[in-house]
């Protein structure tokens, strides 16, 4: 199979809309406000924090905000002294900073980003555990939404599927992510009936 | 009417460091943070007691490593540089992805830059004048002198021991004037070795007349002594930076080049005319070096809570807690270890020269390959000759980094078994017409190589990838 | 309603040094302060996507409704090729500043004008 045909490929992934559960995105928004518009967003890796915050930045400009969406690579503690600076002198009441991966921070790190953005408008940060911003959404592994995600990117019912993606979400525990790239490996070696029409 | 035409640089080529290379990366900026530390409060201590104007010169080298060591630590602990997250922006557009290249690879010309100047500026102070200065004062004219005092200086050093300098002071007379100098040499200073000092010192007791130079342009300006000693040898020390800098640079701009025109490998043809030694990334000493580096670094760090665990059980009170957790790290540590002994049995393994009669290779073409064993080549059972091409792809969400490998091209050149024919020989690598030439993007790769195995029985075996450039069709001599 | 395209005059099949003579038309709700259209590859497969900006023709203060021409010379590659991990595709795409609105419009390029399929180990030796 190509690589671009493949149904998993990693541009089809972080192409997947989140997928509220058991609320709609009004409904979230709405706890959002009422929260002050200060919230994390915590689960674990690959349940889903990166793409909640990917599609809440279209939602906040459509309310007339100004979004700054930063994303912190592994191991990154601190930010920059000019990211920091640009957020405080950007970040007013119409501003909303979406931060992804804000468990990297130190402590010194997220009060220094927290300083930067106390006065904007809205702050969502994503974690692994509770703390830091009180807890908006919490993402869970959820093998019943990955099924579900690998049949819509499959294009449908495929034969073998249900078996790997099965086996995929046990050895990756939940990681719904790495269970999808260990579903590309097996398209990728055969191992998955063609074809597909995703 | 026609737009404007803006040619571009070809994507983003820095790639993330992971947890594990930061940590390195903080190891090893610590320790050029420690060393320039440290020699930075030795020499400040021996200039302050006196030790030598030349001295002053050398603050120059352990600033440059604390500099180098703090930047790198403060880069391994800050991190990249946060990603603004996609479709966070105004444009959904594809192209919009695309980032420049150049930054980093400019960062490092100048940093080899960096190097090339402290070198030069240091040997000009401590090599380059001290040697004119001995050529001219083979010309400064011999003056009598009278010597006030003379004595060995003594100066704690740094690790209890003393070392000494030859503290003597004359005085003599230019045109009707008297001039004082302390200057037995060019060089000043002390060192470790008494003897020979105070054997200079004996020869000019206080009082006594004697011989000295004194500059013709600057009378103020006068040694006793003005021939060579193995002590102006100090000099060559800064060449090292030089030598970094001026091998390095080159280099770098080499590497910046091909960032902002990338498409030496990936579009237009290359220059492939000529035959090419082809190279390993990590020679045999590098990857001992290596081995040793990482094996230091690891245990050094280790050894610490062994040592810990140790006093516990030794004083009657283990911990049996601590002791259960440090069990994988000192078998990492052993691991490391028995790396170093592999890696220093395969020194000893026949050395490969590897090369290719063309620079690189466009698809659908072919070029000699030509190895050459040195050493103790009658210990290889056997040689497999191999040509590889792989897709290398790495992904990156969130804290994640995962890297997969898939080789869709193997072709075995040779196979031959222990014969004088696996000492030298020539074998015809041909690329494929329908395949893809070297790809090289942050994520992506299309990697070509050629393989050589020499299995030794018994011993670590010599396994050594070449990378091959191959071109895209066209590009043929 | 807004709308871009853009095409090579129905070719879709290149190799190396072929001219890529192209239209871009738009009729944008707002001006647009540019227009560009912008010659690229771009990755898809296993590994995060890697994008290649090589030329961009540059249309300042264009009205919002317009058609206007365009050529790029085709490097030498990289080729359009898909193996099992990577896929390299080529674009021309026209994007409006500052909305960021654009269009796409995929090409290949070889030596053969199709795309290259990377197969699986050849089993046979050469020599």
């Amino acid at each position: 199979m190509k690589a671009r045909d493949n149904p998993f490929a990693t541009h089809r992934l972080d192409a997947l809309p989140y997928r509220p559960q058991g609320e709609t995105w009004e409904a979230m928004l709405g706890r959002l406000e009422a929260m002050g518009w200060r919230g994390a967003v915590v689960g674990p890796e690959g349940t889903g924090k990166t793409a909640l915050v990917h599609d809440l930045a279209p939602r906040l400009k459509a309310r007339g905000m100004q979004v700054e969406a930063l994303r912190l690579g592994l191991g990154q503690r601190t930010l920059p002294v000019d990211t920091l600076r640009r957020l405080s002198s950007v970040l007013d009441a119409r501003g909303a900073l979406l931060l992804d991966g804000a468990e990297q921070l130190g402590p010194l790190g997220w009060r220094a980003v927290a300083r930067s953005a106390r006065r904007a408008g809205a702050v969502v940060i994503t974690l692994h555990r509770p703390g830091r911003l009180p807890t908006w959404v919490t993402c869970k592994p959820d093998e019943e939404l990955f099924l579900q995600l690998a049949e819509d990117l499959a294009g449908g019912k495929v034969a073998g599927l249900d078996e790997v993606a099965h086996e995929a979400f046990a050895a990756h525990r939940g990681n719904v992510r790495a269970s999808l790239l260990a579903l590309y490996d097996a398209c990728a070696h055969g191992r998955l009936d063609r074809p597909f029409s995703g | 009417m026609a737009g404007v035409r803006i040619p571009m640089g070809f994507g983003e080529r820095q790639g993330a460091l992971g947890c594990v290379g930061r940590i390195v990366q903080a190891g090893f900026f610590s320790i050029f943070l420690g060393a320039g530390l440290l020699f930075f409060v030795l020499l400040l201590r021996s200039l302050l007691q006196g030790e030598g104007k030349a001295l002053a010169f050398f603050l120059l080298l352990p600033l440059v490593f604390i500099v180098v060591g703090a930047v790198g630590i403060y880069s391994a602990i800050r991190g990249p540089k946060p990603k603004p997250a996609p479709g966070s922006g105004l444009t959904e557009a594809l192209s919009a992805k695309a980032t420049d290249p150049r930054k980093g690879a400019w960062f490092l010309v100048l940093f080899f830059a960096v190097f090339l100047a402290v070198g030069l500026v240091v040997s000009y102070f401590i090599l380059f004048r001290p040697a004119v200065k001995l050529v001219k004062a083979r010309h400064w004219p011999p003056t009598s002198c009278t010597i006030l005092s003379s004595d060995v200086g003594r100066h704690s050093g740094s690790k209890g021991g003393s070392t000494y300098s030859i503290d003597i002071t004359f005085e003599y007379e230019v045109g009707g004037r008297i001039y004082r100098s302390s200057d037995y040499d060019f060089m000043g200073g002390s060192s470790s070795g008494y003897d020979g000092k105070a054997d200079v010192v004996k020869r000019y007791p206080p009082g006594i007349l004697a011989t000295c130079y004194v500059n013709p342009e600057n009378s103020g300006e006068a040694v006793l002594n003005r021939e060579f000693q193995a002590e102006y040898l100090v000099g060559l020390f800064p060449l090292l930076f030089v030598f970094v800098g001026l091998f390095g640079m080159p280099w770098a701009i080499k590497k910046a080049r091909q960032a902002s025109h990338p498409s030496d490998l990936q579009g237009a043809s290359a220059p492939v005319r000529g035959p090419a030694e082809l190279k390993v990334p990590a020679g045999p000493v590098a990857k001992l070096f290596g081995a040793i580096l990482v094996a230091a670094f690891w245990n050094g760090i280790v050894s610490v809570f062994v040592w810990q665990m140790v006093q516990g059980w030794r004083h009657g009170h283990p911990d049996a807690c601590l002791t259960l957790f440090m069990i994988p790290f000192v078998a990492v540590g052993l691991g490391f270890i028995g790396l170093i002994g592999y890696q220093f049995l395969a020194l000893f393994n026949p050395r490969l020269r590897v090369t290719l009669s063309q620079q690189a290779v466009p698809l659908g073409s072919s070029a000699d390959l030509e190895w050459r064993f040195s050493g103790s080549v009658s210990r290889i059972e056997r040689l497999t000759v191999t040509l590889e091409g792989r897709e290398e792809a790495t992904y990156r969400r969130g804290t994640d980094t995962s890297t997969d490998r898939h080789v869709f091209y193997r072709a075995e050149l040779t196979s031959l078994s222990a014969g004088p024919a696996v000492a030298t020989g020539r074998t015809r690598i041909e690329v494929p017409g329908d395949s893809a030439p070297t790809f090289e993007a942050p994520n992506n790769k299309i990697l070509w190589s050629v393989k050589i195995h020499a299995d030794i029985p018994r011993w670590p075996d010599v396994l050594e990838e070449f990378p091959v450039a191959v071109l895209p069709a066209g590009g043929a001599p | 309603m807004s709308w871009m395209t853009v095409d090579g005059g129905g070719k879709g099949e290149f190799r190396p040094g072929e001219t890529f003579s192209g239209s871009a038309s738009w009729s944008l709700d707002a001006q647009p302060e540019a227009v560009e259209v912008r010659l690229f590859w771009y990755t898809e497969g296993r590994g995060t996507q890697d994008v290649g900006l090589v030329e961009k023709v540059r249309f300042e203060a264009p009205l919002p409704s317009e058609r206007r021409d365009f050529q790029f010379v085709l490097p030498d590659g990289p080729y359009s090729f898909s193996g099992e991990l990577v896929s390299v595709r080529w674009a021309v795409e026209v994007v409006a500043e500052p909305s960021g609105e654009a269009q796409r419009f995929d090409l290949t390029l070889s030596p053969t004008g199709q795309e290259i399929l990377l197969g699986e180990p050849a089993l046979e030796g050469q020599g």
